[in-house]
């Protein structure tokens, strides 16, 4: 592991300062939130700040639901959030996404801004055992592309990354139009979670939106989210305490045996949560007949190219898509 | 950590200053082994007890948190815990134990 200073800075304006002049991700200071994923990529190598600079007190954990709907502090832990009672009851996707994650553990100490932050489980750029990583090493080759891939995503790619992320939270809050709030030296600003991570292009390593500096504060979802009815069907290779392969969230609103409104959010098969309004639209108005949900899910597909080990993955997304709707309509 | 499991091997020392931490050493009151620890075993829960101190403490906090009310919601809240011998039926008897004499199994 690379030394690190540890800073614990009095506040807010003092750590922004220190992480600020650093640069973007991958950068000579970084933050350290729950430290679940940070210390696991310390440990390989794959990180090697010179500063670390912990935000412990300094964010808000606190967890509120009012007229405009549910508000994460960013320091809120995936335990505390999964149990709130206001969660389970009223967006209990969130609840669903978190409780299929990590192992309790690890829940425990996982925080909100760090779970939307954390980075790809691509076994490549986790290990630098092997070279070519233009996410680790930007120009050195992508080394799951002509690898195993069965992991990898099959929307969004680009020839220089593959990588998904893996955060069953973030496809949760997408699905139910989640906003960020932002702290940066300058001020705040707020921003949809769909538009924190960008997709691969030619700049893998360049993975979020947010300026140098910049930290998460909170999450929002906004009221009219609440009382859907909704599943988040993960699909992995064990039972529990696993990444997904492909999960799906969906939220429905039902009228009778129609579907009034939906929404549907991939995990597992790109570099950011999945939103699919074209699914969305095309499930407005029908039945919760499995051909009808199926003729809608293969939009889906609309787009999608496998490497070889993932090609399944095609397959498989629209399959969750029709059980989650299925499961949250009450059919399956 | 503060009464709740979490991972040591993910935690900075310097950044639990302060906190209160119980270890594996620290169940046992003196020379009477904690309630989780006898049922191990009793129930035979362990071979080459590598994983044995994670599973006790982790199977310590299940039943504090109110998460041995089966087998299943057992496995379910255990899964973080992993044991390359598949000693597994027998962790999960024994924190079953544990749960029913200490009177926190919900629902029955
Ligand atoms: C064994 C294991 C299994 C797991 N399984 C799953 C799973 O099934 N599903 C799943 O979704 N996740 C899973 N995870 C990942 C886990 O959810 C993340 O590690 C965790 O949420 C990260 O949160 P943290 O607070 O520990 O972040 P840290 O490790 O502290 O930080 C992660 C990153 O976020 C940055 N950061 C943290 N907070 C902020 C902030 N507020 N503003 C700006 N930057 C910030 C840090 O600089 C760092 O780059 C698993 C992790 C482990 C160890
Ligand atoms: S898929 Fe992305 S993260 Fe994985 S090896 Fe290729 S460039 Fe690196
Ligand atoms: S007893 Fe050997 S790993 Fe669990």
């Amino acid at each position: 592991m690379h030394p690190f200073i540890l800073e614990r800075p009095r506040d807010m304006p003092a750590a922004l300062a220190l992480r600020a002049q650093a640069g973007r991700n991958d950068a000579p200071a970084e933050y350290i939130a729950g430290g679940t994923d940070m210390m696991q990529l310390l440990q390989e190598d794959v990180r090697r700040p010179d500063r670390l600079v912990s935000l412990a007190g300094l964010l808000d954990n606190s967890i509120e639901i009012g007229p405009h709907g549910l508000r994460l502090g960013a320091a809120a832990t995936m335990a505390e959030v999964a149990a709130h009672q206001g969660v389970v009851e009223q967006f209990s996707l969130i609840s669903q996404a978190l409780l299929n994650s990590a192992s309790p553990q690890v829940r425990n100490q996982a925080t909100m801004g760090g779970n939307l932050l954390q980075r790809t489980r691509c076994p490549y750029f986790r290990d630098i055992g092997y070279e070519a990583c233009n996410k680790r090493a930007p120009g050195s080759g992508c080394a799951a592309m002509d690898g195993e891939n069965r992991w990898h995503a099959v929307l969004g790619t680009s020839d220089a990354c593959i990588a998904v992320h893996p955060s069953d939270l973030a496809v949760a809050l997408v699905a139910l139009d989640a906003a960020i709030e932002i702290r940066g030296a300058d001020g705040q600003r707020t921003t949809p979670l769909a538009d924190l991570h960008r997709l691969p292009g030619g700049t893998p390593h360049l993975e979020t939106v947010l300026e140098p500096g910049e930290v998460i504060t909170a999450i929002t979802v906004p009221a009219n989210a609440a009382g859907l009815r909704s599943h988040y069907l993960k699909v992995r290779d064990r039972a529990s305490f696993e990444f997904a392969v492909v999960s799906a969230a969906v939220a429905i609103e039902t009228d009778g045996s129609r579907i009034r409104q939906a929404r549907v959010a991939l995990g597992g098969v790109a570099a950011k949560p999945w939103r699919l309004p074209s699914v969305e639209r095309a499930l407005t108005g029908t039945s919760l007949d499995p051909s009808e949900l199926r003729a809608a899910a293969v939009l889906a597909a609309d787009g999608a190219r496998g490497r070889g080990h993932n090609d399944f993955k095609i397959e498989l997304m629209q399959r969750a898509i029709v059980r989650a709707v299925e499961t949250a309509g009450g059919r399956a | 950590m503060d009464g709740m499991r979490v991972k040591s091997c993910l935690s900075l020392a310097a950044l639990a200053q302060g906190r209160e931490i119980t270890t594996i050493e620290g169940l046992a009151q003196g020379e009477e082994l904690h309630p989780l620890q006898a049922a191990f075993i009793e129930r035979d829960a362990f071979q080459c007890g590598y994983c044995t101190p994670g599973q006790i403490m982790s199977g310590v906090a299940c039943i504090s948190e109110g998460h041995a009310g089966s087998p299943q919601e057992i496995r379910e809240w255990m899964s973080g815990n992993l044991c390359r011998c598949g000693a597994y039926d027998h962790i999960v008897a024994a924190i079953q134990d544990a749960a029913s004499a200490s009177g926190s199994v919900r629902g029955g």
